[in-house]
């Protein structure tokens, strides 16, 4: 027992190492009309937890999460997991006033979405930022 | 034993009216009240207290139960559900308001600001809501009033509660009592009561005990009655007797001093008569005591003589012995009346008396002396009865008048005895004795003091002349022959010896001598004669 929960450690040491660094960060981007340079994290969190329904420059937000990063934004965001997350949304969901963020299926789809509207905003993978978009803020984890 | 022969004891107003049962229960009820009261407002003020705090645990309760809630709603600034958290909350019957803030806004309000009386004050409870992401950001307020109006409904019916629950108790706890006392205590009580009211004291009645007191205080108490009333019953005897023996006694001594030969009476320190008995009132002349209103005086009834009474009475209470004395009265025709009297001094100043009637005794006394007195044979003084009354003529014997001493001597009579007899002598004798008596005035003495010899005293004289009158007259009297009947005289005659004094000083002894020498005087000269003293 006692030898083979030292492996397991030393396997789960070793597999956490890989993704941080195989991730590296996430980065919130939102459309170049959108009149939005940057965001603090503060910002970022009314926004994507429905607290704020416009951006800082005016224009209505539409906010979409990104399927397969939303565990771990919301970890780095609010250090919430994807339960607590949903259990949220789910009174709000009750009252119908407050929607919860679009999910869309991968990163690429987040920028063309954000690409294309101007109060878009999402969060996608630090690298797969290109020029369509602008990155507002920068989130690690 | 019935109440309407007998009058109802004092007191005794009715069954209810100042009874025992009636004011333990007023006082019972009085003091249970009180108590009551003020464990009603005690328990009010507690209960109110409790209720608030209750409230509060509630209320605190119900807004941890929706922090949750009410942070997401206020941090995504959704009014509906906020809306709907504070209707929950106002559901509660303990919440009467509830307002959810958000920044400076109102997200939520629900309910009134509650209205009480202002008995209780209870101010809004708040809790900060934060971020349901990040503890420390805080989003809003969640602001609960409590429904005052409820706690004081609660309090009010809590109070109601333990309100009723002492009035039954009060009830049940003052019926006891009444019930308790009224069988424990009055009943027995009014029944030894109505016992001691019908009771003839000295009949040997007893109280009865009450059924089931033997032993206790009231039993006691009976027990008590019982051994007084039979003590009064025992004296009640004992003076009936003493009453009937003095009755007796009393009855004795009335019959003595009613019936007794002798007078008998109460005087007092002014010769007042007090009581004195039927042979007194006779005897005086008296009315009998008790019908009159009259004061007697005793010594207005004995006559002039009250000095005596006085000084006797006077000895009687200074001595404190018993004084006596003769008192001679003089009561209407009977005449004469001579009383021996004892006084006998008693207490307050009284005096109790005896009076004896000593008239018979006085008056064989006074003819003893007259007989001791007189001459036999002619009635006449004798020696002794001439001296003692010739000393009392000398001592009355007034300046300015004369008395005088006649010594007679018969002639012959010697003869006459000698020839005819004793019995003739004594004839003799008392014929000359009425003689005597005939000539001298009816204020001088005669007497026989020897066989023939005679003496004349003649007192209250002007002069030596009636002395003289008389002598010659004796002489010539005596002189004349004696008749003796049967024809049978005797002739005798007399010698005359007469002592004449002016004076009170000469003694009787003197006189008789003077008289003595003189008659010799006459005798030697002849006889028949008279001879005046020198």
């Amino acid at each position: 027992m006692l030898v083979f929960n030292r492996y397991a450690l030393a396997f789960w040491l070793a597999l956490s190492c890989a993704c941080a660094w195989a991730a590296g960060g996430l980065a919130v981007i939102v459309n170049p009309g959108s009149g939005v340079d940057s965001l603090s994290r503060e910002e970022v969190s009314h926004l994507f937890l429905g607290r704020v329904k416009f951006l800082p420059s005016g224009v209505a937000a539409v906010v979409i999460d990104t399927g397969p990063m939303r565990e771990s934004f919301y970890r780095a965001l609010v250090d919430r997991g994807i339960a607590e997350i949903n259990a949220y949304w789910a009174r709000l969901r009750f009252s119908g006033r407050t929607t919860p963020p679009q999910v869309m299926e991968n990163a690429a789809q987040v920028i063309d979405r954000v690409a294309r509207e101007r109060g878009a905003i999402g969060y996608v993978d630090s690298a797969l930022v290109d020029r369509r978009v602008k990155a507002v803020f920068e989130l690690e984890y | 034993m019935s109440t309407d022969t007998a009058p109802r004891p004092p007191g005794d107003t009715g069954w209810i009216g100042s009874s025992v049962v009636w004011r333990t229960t007023l006082l019972i009820l009085f003091f249970a009240g009180l108590v009551g009261v003020l464990a009603a407002l005690a328990s009010t003020v507690l209960v109110a207290r409790e209720e608030r705090q209750r409230m509060h645990n509630n209320i605190v309760e119900l807004m941890a139960t929706v922090e949750r809630t009410a942070s997401v709603a206020t941090f995504a600034r959704d009014e509906v559900l906020a809306a709907e958290v504070a209707r929950g909350l106002v559901r509660n019957a303990s919440v009467a308001r509830v307002v959810i803030r958000e920044g400076g806004r109102d997200l939520a309000v629900e309910g009134d600001i509650p209205t009480g009386t202002g008995s209780i004050r209870l101010p809004p409870l708040e809790r900060d809501l934060t971020s349901p992401f990040n503890p420390v950001e805080l989003v809003g307020q969640l602001q609960v009033w409590p429904a005052i109006g409820k706690i004081e409904h609660e309090v009010a019916a809590y109070s109601r509660f333990i309100a009723i629950i002492l009035c039954v108790q009060l009830a049940v706890v003052v019926l006891a009592v009444a019930w308790v006392v009224l069988n424990v205590i009055t009943r027995p009580v009014k029944q030894l009561s109505d016992q001691l009211h019908h009771l003839q004291v000295g009949s040997g009645e007893q109280l009865l005990l009450p059924h089931g007191h033997g032993g206790d205080e009231i039993g006691r108490l009976a027990a008590d009655i019982n051994t007084l009333i039979a003590r009064m019953g025992d004296l009640l005897a004992g003076e009936r007797e003493l009453r009937t023996q003095r009755e007796e006694s009393e009855r004795k001594f009335r019959l003595i001093f009613e019936s007794a030969e002798t007078g008998i009476f109460t005087l007092d320190g002014e010769g007042i008569l007090h009581d004195w008995n039927p042979w007194l009132a006779r005897k005086l002349g008296l009315p009998q005591l008790g019908e009159t209103e009259q004061a007697y005086s005793l010594g207005g009834i004995l006559g002039d003589d009250t000095s005596r009474l006085d000084a006797l009475m006077v000895r009687a209470l200074a001595d404190q012995r018993p004084a006596a004395t003769d008192f001679q009265i003089s009561v209407g025709a009977t005449g004469t009346l001579w009383l021996h009297l004892v006084l006998n001094p008693m207490p307050g100043n009284l005096m109790q008396g005896i009076v004896n009637d000593v008239t018979e005794r006085k008056r064989a006394e006074a003819s003893a002396i007259a007989m001791a007195e007189r001459d036999q044979l002619t009635g006449l003084l004798n020696r002794r009865g001439i001296e003692h009354r010739l000393d009392d003529a000398l001592r009355v014997m007034r300046a300015g008048s004369g008395l005088a001493l006649m010594l007679i001597d018969l002639d012959g009579f010697k003869q006459v005895n000698d020839s005819l007899g004793h019995e003739a002598g004594d004839r003799v004798l008392a014929s000359v004795a009425r003689q005597l008596e005939h000539v001298v005035r009816r204020t001088d003495l005669v007497a026989r003091i020897g066989g023939d010899e005679f003496i004349v005293v003649l007192s209250e004289l002007e002069s030596m002349d009636t002395a003289r009158f008389i002598a010659a007259k004796v002489v010539s009297t005596l002189g004349r022959p004696v008749e003796l009947g049967d024809g049978v005289v005797a002739r005798i005659g007399a010698s005359v010896g007469v002592a004449y004094t002016g004076s009170s000083s000469e003694s009787a002894e003197s006189l008789m001598r003077r008289a003595d020498d003189a008659m010799y005087d006459a005798k030697r000269a002849g006889k028949s004669q008279f001879r005046f003293a020198s």
